[in-house]
């Protein structure tokens, strides 16, 4: 009993100081989620909150129109996937994501940067 | 969809516990008490042919429900139907692509080799203390242990993953020592004192005390990896109440807390009165205590399984809008 007293106490004091990690979610991204970058470009990378499967995984860049501006399929490396970009003209670029973590989890999200005019 | 592979899962962990705690308990438990002594050659022999049949049936539920695993979680990661998931090949690349996949191809190659190994033992009647014994012991923990790679044993980066992956696969071990050794441990009391072979009394002794020795090393690997679990799936006290995650968490935590507090009973009040010889023949009721309290430790832990099933496919308790920056 005074074994599971203790246990429970640990259980409850390490729980109590920690920042959980579910599933892959998007850390961040260079561009940055919702900026206005001065210049266009080259490159859209994302980083995740977990190790991804490649085989899985995809992203999407397309301009105001809906038209693709990414140049196809994106490189992956454990937790960071970055896509090509053809040369964007100042305007509002729509990102979208989907990937499958490591621990067999579909999450999927989108967010907008912009390029300076 | 969601709800089959709950129930697929929750069969699958429940065999392979059971495959693996009784292989296990034939090592650690038989081998020293039973092994060696000819004068229990009845009782050897009956357990022996009921926990190997349990065996079999378990090791062949264990392998077909991976499979039922592997196909429904192929279906949901691809979003199509399960006949569009062989037909174009998608189950392949779920198999030779992603970590479930490889981790899930090495457990059935270890599922095969453990297969190999117990035939073996059984073609040559080997003793439980033989090297096959020992073989197959490895081969089932590692069977057990590499389900870590299947689930939220995955979360986290860099060396939080690794410690985290080892977490899980010592948790399953763990699970597997002392949870699935609780069938065989019913059987084999069930049989010493039904044929009562002299030293009946010394055996379940023994038994009794080595099991004991062996799930209080057994619950402090679980609370240990339990601990690193939930400090790497749950946010904070708060979630524990305010998540499904953090609610099926803490239900699975009672239960454990009444799985132990019924082997501390059987601890410090059934065995010593076993050990004492106080229960000095067939019709004391001593021995049939401990195993209704064996049997019903494992009705406990057969509910933390069911529990677990849904845990594994539980985001756990954050929110994903808290990660969009």
């Amino acid at each position: 009993m005074r074994m599971l007293k203790f246990a429970a106490a640990a259980f409850l004091a390490v729980v109590a100081g920690t920042a959980a990690q579910a599933h892959a979610f998007l850390d961040h991204a260079e561009p940055r989620v919702g900026s206005t970058v001065p210049t266009a470009p080259r490159e859209l990378a994302l980083f995740f909150t977990q190790n991804l499967e490649p085989a899985f995984s995809s992203v999407e860049v397309s301009d105001a129109s809906g038209a693709r501006v990414d140049l196809g399929k994106p490189t992956i490396s454990t937790s960071t996937m970055r896509v090509g970009l053809k040369a964007l003209p100042p305007g509002t670029y729509r990102v979208r994501w989907q990937v499958l973590s490591v621990d067999t989890h579909t999450t999927e999200g989108s967010f907008t940067f912009h390029v300076k005019q | 969809m969601s709800n089959l592979l709950i129930v697929v899962r929750d069969i699958h962990f429940a065999s392979s516990v059971i495959v693996a705690g009784i292989v296990f308990f034939d090592w650690l438990i038989v081998a020293p008490v039973l092994g060696a002594d000819l004068r229990l050659t009845a009782t050897f022999s009956s357990f022996r042919e009921t926990t190997q049949k349990i065996l079999w049936l378990s090791l062949g539920v264990s392998i077909v429900s991976a499979l039922a695993w592997l196909c429904l979680l192929s279906t949901r990661i691809a979003g199509k139907p399960f006949e569009q998931v062989i037909a174009d090949g998608t189950i392949w690349i779920v198999l030779s692509r992603t970590q479930f996949g490889i981790a899930w191809a090495a457990r059935i190659l270890v599922a095969g080799l453990l297969a190999i190994c117990l035939a073996s033992r059984q073609r040559h009647k080997a003793l439980p203390a033989d090297w096959r014994g020992v073989l197959s012991a490895l081969l089932a923990g590692f069977y057990l242990g590499l389900m870590a790679f299947a689930g939220h044993g995955e979360e986290g980066l860099g060396y939080e993953r690794d410690i985290h992956l080892a977490a899980d696969f010592l948790h399953l071990v763990a699970a597997g020592l002392w949870l699935g050794g609780l069938l065989p441990l019913a059987i084999l009391l069930t049989y010493l004192r039904m044929r009562g072979e002299e030293p009946w009394l010394t055996a379940a002794c023994n038994a009794g005390s080595r099991f004991s020795t062996l799930g209080i090393l057994a619950v402090s690997i679980l609370l240990i990896s339990g601990t690193i679990n939930a400090s790497f799936l749950v946010g904070g006290i708060q979630s524990l109440i305010d998540t499904r995650y953090g609610r099926l968490l803490l239900l699975k935590l009672a239960l454990f807390a009444v799985m132990v507090s019924a082997a501390t009973i059987n601890r410090q009040y059934l065995l010593p009165r076993l050990c004492k010889g106080d229960a000095t023949d067939r019709s004391d009721p001593t021995v049939r205590w401990l195993v209704r309290s064996t049997l019903a430790e494992l009705a406990l832990g057969l509910g933390i399984i069911l529990i677990v099933g849904v845990l594994g496919i539980t985001a756990p308790a954050v929110e994903m809008a808290s990660h969009v920056h």
